[in-house]
């Protein structure tokens, strides 16, 4: 079903700086002053590993195929990117018209659709993930699509899916039939909350579903206390973490097929499954002693100080777990408020870091700090706990972040030109390495743009043929 | 009254209990907070963290309990009624290490402090099998 | 060869033949994905040693290696300072681990070592030797004073692929600050788009799991694993690869940088409600599932997500709660998911639910097959039989602590799955172990080496 853009007609203009709006520092002014010896250690990391190297290096995945046949979700196509990254030949097999993520902008606002060069719009969530992506388009639902599958199949090695439980075993697409054609191939089913089992997913089941049904939505926000609810993350979390173990399962099943085992398997990763693995010990210790996990805003259960908390102009995190950092955070502190630094330091009840850890404990930890906070800004904050080697950073806003000397330096953001989409800002490669390094080639395809050469390639069809399939919409 | 004029930190002017207003609840707050040491009503504002001025005696009903209290020599108060409720995992809390010796299925886990004569090795004697 | 595909296995319905391939009973029937793969780990805290703890679940004969008695400082966080598993070791038994040990140590082999000695330094080499993968996060340039670094690592054993992973990395102006997982959630931009604006003195909420530290391993270990595979059918060489804890917050908000790039929006925090897509978004149910239980966690009101963006499911959703004006309203998709728009039509939906449950709200989802999921703690979540038949979540019975809940690794594997033997083990509890298999070390002198408190 075809979505409206919104096209909201009064909208203030925002000034978009280029970027960097502040020049990316150069090696020189990054080390200067630094003392030879320690230097050396650094500037070898970084002629191991600096971006600019990339293009020489080989790529890990180099000659693998993955085909991404999921489609209306994020979790396929983020672990898809970790093998696009790696230099994997990575094809996303999208329905007629393009995967429904495609148009799928923060509330439906035209302007923050990406145009290519064709003049097709993208939403930048479908976008990010396009990276080193190759474009077809497929209607599964046909039998000549499930054809075209089955015969291309024997060349692919890694296939990932999301459609609802079970319906590609439905169509003859599954895994019991594909691995029939294909023993070597690695399939890999990902969802929500599972393709099997008393919670299979519903069709159509998306994030946070996942955050839901393992204890994250609950564990996240503000205390009952504080005047707080069960908050779900900003970002579809749960998909990226699934997806991020569902590529791991994925490529170490390759790595077993090389070694000793000679053929694929059926992998399945699901969002739920995924951050329940990460969320810490909520497992244990529910099973020790009956323990349901309160959420506990912005503070922690196990550590105190090691927390985010208000100041002049935002939020600061301030950590310190033991003795000595506990000592000198105080110590910062009493330089402008002795007042605080004393009452906090003779207190009996906080002799111990153990003793810290109780709620109210941390109530008068954090008050007292915080009305030391209320008066700096974050980089003050930052620049007078620093010097007592304490680690602390204000809360850092998206633009700001972008200007963040550190990553423009390390190559976290990167601005890719791409033929398509032309300059697009992105969260670079996590792959830093020396031999075999991620990077990004390109942005992204429209909709079906490598049909021909894709189908040519791998299925011998021809012009007339792909037209043909065209006008059945089976492409 | 060292905290006289702290904000967060709210020494009530009557029974210079340090009445400590969480910076969560009460970063920006209009209002009227019970003293947890003596249960007078003050009168009290606060803005990004900041008070707006002194706390003025006020009426009941309050709007707010502090977060903690204590006296300016640390003793604590936590009673429920004048200070917010704590979050808790439990029915009950004990804030030190709580010595459990079966899961919550009703098995043998290894939960509470042991001796050396009390292991083999580094596993509990109970869980040694020998084999 | 062909995967032999019996005809029963044919005509099985979907849902038993996944319970079949995923069977947790057979798992120890199944060979292990990275069986044959040594992994050395002297790493602490999370980030580092999550990573190892990935490939340990896949099969990876992984070593942790801590510093003597105390071991490292995660075992020694707990929630609310009350559980804590015994022995911490054999030398303190009156003393226990911390749960904060918990989901980053399992199915691993320990060992302790004191790094400030020569001694150690030289078993550090022997282990070196001998093994394909070798995670560290110490401060950068720690292990090349030592002569354990990367670049000796190298010299010794060109196969080996040396992670080091820790807070901002080794190079760039911010390298030498020390690193927390929520200062990286923090400065990379995690805090700003999670939460609410009015609620909490309107401040944006942490991700309340160590997710830069969790997450940055995993992205790691696929690494390592890919790395692995280059190795072994390619190249015949080991890697140095970098992570830095802080990069894990970019590469979650990759679009949201690309919106900033292009148009300048900084993308603000949005409560439970979705901007992409209208309904989307959990509701507050105004009933306790649980009223009378003495929990407080459990006392509190419910919450549930109804995900109903399709203009037919909208539809739906309207009839149900008998609400045909909202539909008449919002007919479109575009309609619905403007920011106005939204903030009208949840609190309408939060009229509807506010006298149920949350079990009430998904049983009426359910019935007028609209998806939804209620919003769970962990009491609720380990009762679900879905997660143990699936062998995600698991009672174990652990060789030194006893009965033991623990989570499992995630991805589920016909031919070589995943598998916990143990949630973790006292400092040093293998160093006899480890020491004989790995250097040859005799008995008297594993005990001389712990005399001299190397060890």
């Amino acid at each position: 079903m075809a979505e409206k853009w919104r096209t909201e007609k009064k909208r203030p203009t925002i000034k978009v700086l280029p970027w960097p709006a502040v020049p990316v520092p150069t090696t020189d002014e990054v080390y200067a002053g630094v003392d030879e010896k320690k230097k050396a250690y650094s500037l070898w990391i970084e002629s191991a590993v600096r971006q600019q190297f990339n293009a020489d290096k080989p790529e890990s995945l180099d000659g693998l195929r993955v085909l991404d046949c999921t489609a209306n979700q994020i979790i396929g196509h983020w672990c898809s990117s970790h093998f696009a990254e790696l230099g994997a030949e990575v094809i996303m097999v999208e329905p007629p018209g393009g995967d429904p993520l495609r148009k799928r902008v923060p509330f439906g606002r035209e302007e923050y659709a990406f145009t290519a060069a064709n003049g097709e719009k993208c939403s930048p969530r479908f976008l990010a993930e396009a990276r080193n992506k190759l474009s077809v388009t497929l209607n599964v639902e046909t039998k000549e699509g499930q054809d075209l599958l089955k015969k291309i199949i024997p060349q692919v090695d890694v296939l990932i899916e999301n459609a609802a439980p079970g319906h590609f075993d439905k169509l003859g697409i599954g895994y019991r039939q594909l691995s029939e054609i294909n023993p070597r191939l690695v399939y890999l089913w990902v969802g929500e909350r599972g393709q099997w089992g008393p919670l299979k997913d519903q069709p159509g089941a998306m994030d946070p579903v996942g955050q839901n049904a393992m204890g994250f939505t609950h564990g996240t926000g503000a205390p009952v206390a504080f005047g707080g609810t069960p908050t779900r993350s900003g970002w579809w979390l749960a998909d990226q973490v699934g997806g991020t173990f569902a590529a791991m399962g994925a490529m170490a099943a390759l790595f077993a097929r090389e070694r000793f085992l000679g053929k694929g398997q059926f992998v399945e990763c699901t969002a739920a499954e995924g951050v329940m693995r990460i969320i810490d010990y909520n497992w244990g210790w529910h099973g020790m002693d009956g323990s349901v996990r309160p959420r506990y805003g912005n503070w922690d259960l196990a550590i105190n100080i090691y927390a985010v908390n208000p100041c002049a102009d935002g939020q600061i995190m301030v950590g310190g777990g033991h003795d000595r950092l506990w000592f000198r955070i105080w110590r910062t502190v009493g330089k402008d408020r002795p007042e605080l630094e004393q009452h906090i330091c003779e207190d009996p009840k906080l002799r111990v870091v153990t003793d810290r850890l109780p709620h109210y404990m941390q109530v008068e930890t954090y008050t007292t700090m915080c009305d030391w906070t209320k008066d700096k800004t974050r980089a003050q904050c930052e620049k007078a706990l620093q010097e007592e080697e304490v680690a602390s950073g204000g809360v850092s806003f998206l633009d700001e972040v972008c200007e963040f000397p550190h990553y423009k330096y390390r190559g976290h953001i990167e601005i890719c030109d791409d033929i398509n989409y032309g300059k697009v800002l992105l969260g670079a490669s996590s792959f830093i390495g020396m031999n075999t390094p991620g990077r990004i080639k390109w942005i992204g395809r429209t909709v079906g743009q490598d049909n021909e050469d894709v189908y040519r390639r791998l299925a011998g069809l021809d012009r007339e043929k792909l037209k043909a399939l065209r006008k059945g919409g089976v492409i | 009254m060292i905290f006289k004029d702290s904000s967060l930190l709210l020494q009530c002017p009557k029974c210079t209990t340090i009445n400590y207003l969480d910076p969560f609840t009460f970063w920006n707050f209009k209002g009227k907070i019970k003293c947890a040491g003596c249960d007078a009503i003050w009168e009290y504002a606060l803005e990004n963290g900041h008070r707006k001025g002194p706390p003025v005696e006020g009426k009941p009903p309050h709007d707010k309990l502090p977060g903690f209290a204590q006296t300016t020599d640390w003793k604590p108060i936590t009673t429920k009624g004048k200070v917010a409720d704590a979050p808790q995992a439990r029915e009950d809390f004990q804030g030190k290490p709580i010595p459990i010796t079966k899961s919550i299925r009703g098995k043998a886990v290894s939960g509470a402090p042991l001796t050396t004569e009390e292991l083999v090795g580094s596993i509990p004697k109970m869980f040694y099998t020998g084999i | 060869m062909t995967a032999a595909i019996s005809k029963d296995v044919k005509d099985m319905s979907f849902e038993d033949f996944c319970r079949a391939v995923f069977d947790t009973t057979k798992r120890y029937d199944k060979p292990e994905t990275l069986k044959g793969i040594r992994a050395i780990s002297t790493t602490q805290y999370i980030l580092g040693p999550s990573c190892a703890n990935y490939l340990a679940e896949l099969g990876a004969e992984t070593i942790k290696v801590e510093l003597p008695k105390r071991g490292e400082p995660m075992r020694h966080t707990t929630p609310f300072n009350e559980p804590f598993l015994y022995p911490l070791s054999r030398w303190m038994p009156d003393k226990g681990t911390g749960l904060g040990f918990f989901g980053a140590n399992a199915n691993e082999y320990f060992m302790s070592l004191d790094f400030h000695k020569p001694e150690a330094i030289q078993i550090m080499k022997r282990l070196a030797a001998k093994s394909d993968v070798f995670a560290e996060n110490y401060r950068a340039g720690t292990f090349d004073r030592w002569g354990i670094g990367a670049r000796q690592h190298m010299q010794i054993n060109p196969r080996v692929v040396y992670q080091w992973m820790g807070g901002f990395g080794g190079w760039g102006p911010g390298r030498n600050r020390a690193s927390y997982d929520i200062l990286g959630q923090a400065q990379g931009g995690c805090f700003s788009i999670t939460g609410w604006h009015k609620e909490y003195g309107g401040m944006p909420s942490k991700q309340t799991i160590w997710i830069m530290d969790y997450w940055g391993g995993a992205i790691s270990a696929f690494n390592i694993i890919a790395c692995l595979y280059w190795r072994d059918n390619v190249s015949g060489k080991g890697n140095f690869l970098e992570y830095s804890q802080v990069h894990g917050a970019q590469r979650h908000l990759t679009d949201l940088i690309a919106l900033y790039g292009r148009t300048g929006i900084v993308a603000q925090r949005f409560g439970n409600w979705e901007p992409l897509l209208c309904v989307h978004g959990i509701l507050k149910c105004g009933k306790s599932s649980y009223p009378n239980s003495k929990n407080p966690q459990e006392q509190e009101v419910g919450f549930c997500l109804v995900s109903a963006y399709k203009d037919e499911d909208f539809a739906k959703l309207c009839t149900m709660i008998n609400r045909p004006d909202l539909a008449k309203k919002y007919p479109t998709h575009a309609d619905r998911v403007g920011a106005d728009a939204q903030s009208a039509i949840y609190p309408e939906l939060e009229k509807w639910s506010a006298d149920k449950t949350k079990e009430q709200v998904w049983e009426e989802c359910k019935k007028n097959g609209l998806v939804s999921q209620p919003v769970w703690n962990s009491k609720e979540v380990s009762a679900q039989e879905h997660y143990h038949l699936r062998g995600t979540l698991a009672w174990i019975d652990d060789p030194t602590f006893g009965d033991v809940q623990t989570q499992v690794h995630p991805a589920l594997m016909s031919e070589t799955p995943p598998r916990c033997r143990w949630v973790f083990k006292p400092v040093g509890a293998d160093n006899e172990y480890i020491l004989a298999k790995l250097c040859g070390f005799s008995g008297s002198h594993i005990a001389e080496l712990e005399q001299k408190e190397i060890i």
